[in-house]
């Protein structure tokens, strides 16, 4: 799983972003950009690494930003990078054939536990879901 | 309610499809539909339980049925998730994490509305037979 979200990160780093992994607890910069696998979907078990031979998978971005307009190009731009027009984008991952797509929106909100140190400001952040399927090209 | 919907693209297409059928079927739609609103409401509980952090937001989940389409007849929707407020707004920490990520340690509902598909799909298979065939 750890080398599409790398190459999910790639990408939207080359489009001038800030981007994470996981967790961006402790980042400074905004807006940013966090990258987590999601839940999981049923009937499909966790993938633990990239060798297993499948993934259906479901990737949530977060968004945040201490301004709406901020926040919404920033969306907009994920959205436009990861799927263009809601289509399909092809990740590069060694030795896979891999597939995203946007799946839906989840949520919009402020998150007032974040707050901004150096403007005392709440970031307003939006997660979206995109649907991964992978295989093995070998 | 809940600030998101559970419904999958196939509920939403199955609901509509029940304003096109015999109103003698469609008052007994209701009740299938609440069923199956009550079983996904059940079954986020249960997952939202499970959860240290979050096991007080469990009881907060609950489920809205109304009516709409023609005349406010013929479509029956329920809606399926936590209230807002305390301690239910901390759901959306719970599925889908903060600004910094993180959290998203319960299981999306989503899960829970695709779950109950079946069910509902042979519920309601199971009253139009009994419709016809009496």
């Amino acid at each position: 799983m750890i080398g599409h979200l790398e190459a999910m990160k790639s990408l939207l780093e080359a489009a001038g972003l800030n981007v994470y992994l996981i967790d961006a607890t402790g980042a400074t910069k905004w807006p940013r950009v966090t990258i987590t696998p999601g839940y999981g979907r049923t009937g499909v078990d966790r993938p633990v690494s990239d060798d297993r031979d499948d993934l259906d998978e479901d990737i949530r971005v977060t968004c945040a930003s201490l301004t709406a307009d901020s926040l919404l190009r920033v969306t907009s731009k994920v959205r436009a990078v990861l799927s263009p027009g809601n289509g399909v984008r092809r990740l590069d991952v060694p030795g896979r054939s891999a597939e995203l797509k946007f799946l839906r929106h989840e949520m919009t909100s402020v998150d007032r536990n974040a707050t901004d140190v150096a403007t005392n400001r709440d970031p307003i952040y939006t997660v979206e879901t995109f649907h991964l399927v992978s295989t093995p090209t070998t | 309610m809940a600030s998101f919907e559970l419904d999958t693209s196939e509920l939403r297409s199955l609901a509509a499809d029940m304003r096109q059928v015999d109103s003698r079927l469609a008052r007994w739609v209701r009740p299938v539909v609440e069923k199956g609103a009550v079983n996904i409401k059940d079954d986020m509980r249960r997952k939202m339980a499970a959860s240290e952090h979050f096991e007080p937001v469990a009881r907060s989940i609950g489920y809205d049925m109304t009516e709409g389409g023609f005349g406010d007849q013929g479509e029956y929707v329920a809606e399926v998730g936590p209230s807002k407020g305390s301690p239910g707004s901390l759901a959306n920490i719970a599925y889908f994490g903060g600004a910094n990520g993180g959290g998203g340690s319960v299981e999306d509902p989503q899960a829970a509305a695709d779950r109950e598909l079946p069910n509902f799909r042979n519920a309601l298979a199971d009253l139009a037979e009994d419709l016809v065939l009496g």
